[in-house]
């Protein structure tokens, strides 16, 4: 039995098929030429090698790079999550004047220009003389992290069931007490998500980087930046690689955690 | 729980949570939170005064005293009213091709098995989740003058010498329209697997044309998707520093590439400040018409 085909079905496919393979292709030529044997970037590449992974990881200065993000993202996820939970707590569970404009605040720095906030922190920064401490590129990271931390924690506070938390306030535990017993631990999966989401968040960032860090003591995507200035050698692919597997498998993560949320 | 796949909890905004009918609003706290001080402080130290002081800074010199020079500046130079429109065109254009592309992607992959519509959702996701940098990176690789595409047509006699590609409007647009692509289908993609399919099937029941049950019907219910994507595809697009700076050549100055010579190079604070004012400014009308026909609440999660 042979299904009429729609010619209108058939362009539609075929046009979206087309686009979704554009959308993948970049990160599939980009992994496959990371393991090019040849000093060019070759396509398909001649043969197998793990040579320009041995460069990376045996590069010091690719290896400061590697380190100082891994630091400065953690520091920023650590640093969110508080920054972020208080202001989850406060948007979920009071009223007070000045709320909208609060939510507004902590939400703006995700569609404002992100070479805004690099400017007028560089002024600042230079002022206090800490342009590029690592404490400094933290809380520039912070700015663009917390949103997405706000976004999953409060969609996870309003679904929490307070009577939990009334239970332990009527057993006698002290509002903070109750918090830390029973609103924290059933929120764990929203957490652990905001706090990979803002890790990710500061893993790539590249502008604040750019105008935050020193040039002695960069981040990854600043090294990538300096280096393709100079030469498009294979090295560049496999940090690349690096760079995509560490942000979707911790993206990843986060889908899962969510999951995990809706489930339980 | 069904397979359905949830693609804002994919892309990282959960879906708003309806809140339990538990009279909470009256169980809300009335008091100021006073854990949110040192919240506060941090926002006015590391947010507030920044802006503020790009907005000072755009009116005084580096000696500190009172100039409207940056805005002289600007205002007397062609040159720079051609950077901003170029910007302002180039979020336009590449706003078109993601609203086309995203729009037909999003409805294929909506009428779609929810099964294949996942697997192929990681098409959308894995770009969109890694970085930004690694992806243009990646269109250099492709397009460069030793590059994929080159090599591809040079080994099968297509062409003769190496096409430039890197320099030209077509290479910066395609790789914007690129980089926001994964937004536009998300947005849009999540509001249309929101739209209940009885009501195609009643408007079809009722002796509607495919094509009309689609426009009178579909179409107008897909509408808040396509403004959240327009939204954020527009405002990221006019603030992208990297594509341009990386697969851009001297025509394709754009306004954040302007700003970061100004403080890179030039050393001219009060003009890179005079600039990222009128960014500001640009992104602030915005808001405010995207506030009145955008509903925010959902394009943020839903936090009230």
């Amino acid at each position: 039995m042979t299904r009429r085909v729609n010619p209108g079905s058939l362009v539609l496919a075929s046009v979206s098929i087309l686009i979704l393979l554009i959308l993948i292709a970049p990160i599939v030529i980009i992994f496959l030429v990371s393991f090019t044997p040849t000093e060019m970037l070759h396509f398909p590449p001649p043969g197998f090698s793990l040579r320009w992974y041995e460069a990376y990881f045996s590069d010091p200065k690719w290896m400061t790079a590697t380190r100082v993000s891994f630091v400065v993202a953690a520091l920023t996820a650590l640093f969110s999550l508080v920054i972020g939970f208080a202001i989850s707590l406060a948007l979920v569970r009071y009223r007070f004047f000045g709320k909208a404009g609060l939510r507004m605040l902590v939400m703006s720095p995700m569609i404002l220009p992100k070479i805004i906030i690099a400017v007028g922190l560089y002024f600042l920064y230079v002022k206090l003389r800490i342009l590029g401490t690592t404490g400094a590129l933290v809380m520039a990271h912070s700015i663009i992290a917390i949103p997405y931390v706000v976004m999953i924690i409060t969609a996870s506070l309003y679904s929490f069931d307070r009577r939990l938390e009334w239970a332990a306030r009527s057993l006698g535990a002290s509002p903070l007490r109750a918090v830390w017993l029973i609103t924290i631990p059933n929120l764990k999966p929203a957490i652990l998500g905001g706090g990979l989401f803002a890790f990710v968040a500061s893993f790539d960032d590249i502008i604040l980087s750019l105008f935050l860090t020193k040039l002695t003591e960069p981040t990854l995507p600043r090294q990538i930046w300096v280096n393709v200035q100079q030469t498009i050698d294979p090295t560049i692919a496999a940090v690349s690689t690096f760079m995509t597997v560490v942000s979707v498998l911790g993206l990843w993560l986060v889908a899962l955690a969510q999951r995990g949320l809706k489930k339980g | 729980m069904s397979t359905q796949p949830d693609i804002e909890t994919l892309a990282g905004a959960p879906a708003p949570v309806r809140k339990r009918g538990f009279g909470r609003k009256g169980r809300d706290n009335r008091r100021f939170p006073l854990f949110l001080v040192p919240v506060l402080i941090f926002y006015l130290l590391f947010f507030g005064y920044p802006l503020i002081r790009i907005f000072w800074q755009s009116v005084t010199d580096m000696g500190g005293t009172y100039t409207l020079d940056g805005y002289r500046m600007f205002f007397e130079e062609p040159a720079y009213w051609a950077v901003l429109g170029y910007t302002g065109l180039l979020g336009l254009i590449t706003l078109t091709i993601t609203l086309v592309a995203g729009y037909t992607v999003a409805y294929w992959l909506v009428r779609l098995e929810k099964t294949w519509a996942v697997i192929l959702m990681a098409f959308v996701l894995i770009p969109f989740w890694s970085s930004g940098l690694v992806r243009t990176y990646a269109w250099l690789v492709i397009l460069g003058r030793q590059g994929v595409l080159n090599t591809f047509l040079l080994d099968f006699g297509l062409i003769d010498t190496p096409i430039a590609f890197i320099g030209t409007n077509t290479a910066v647009v395609f790789a914007l329209a690129y980089y926001l692509l994964p937004y536009m289908i998300l947005s849009i993609y999540s509001v249309m697997n929101g739209i209940d399919r009885n009501l195609l099937l009643a408007a079809r029941n009722l002796g509607a044309s495919p094509f009309r049950a689609f426009r009178h019907v579909f179409f107008p219910l897909t509408r808040p998707g396509i403004l959240a994507g327009s939204y954020m595809v527009f405002m990221l697009g006019i603030g992208m520093y990297i594509t341009p700076a990386m697969l851009g050549g001297p025509n394709q100055t754009t306004l954040p590439l302007v700003i970061a010579i100004q403080i890179n190079e030039a050393m001219d604070w009060t003009f890179a400040a005079t600039l990222s004012v009128i960014l500001l400014l640009v992104t602030g009308l915005m808001q405010l018409g995207a506030n009145r026909f955008l509903d925010f609440e959902r394009l943020w999660g839903g936090a009230r």
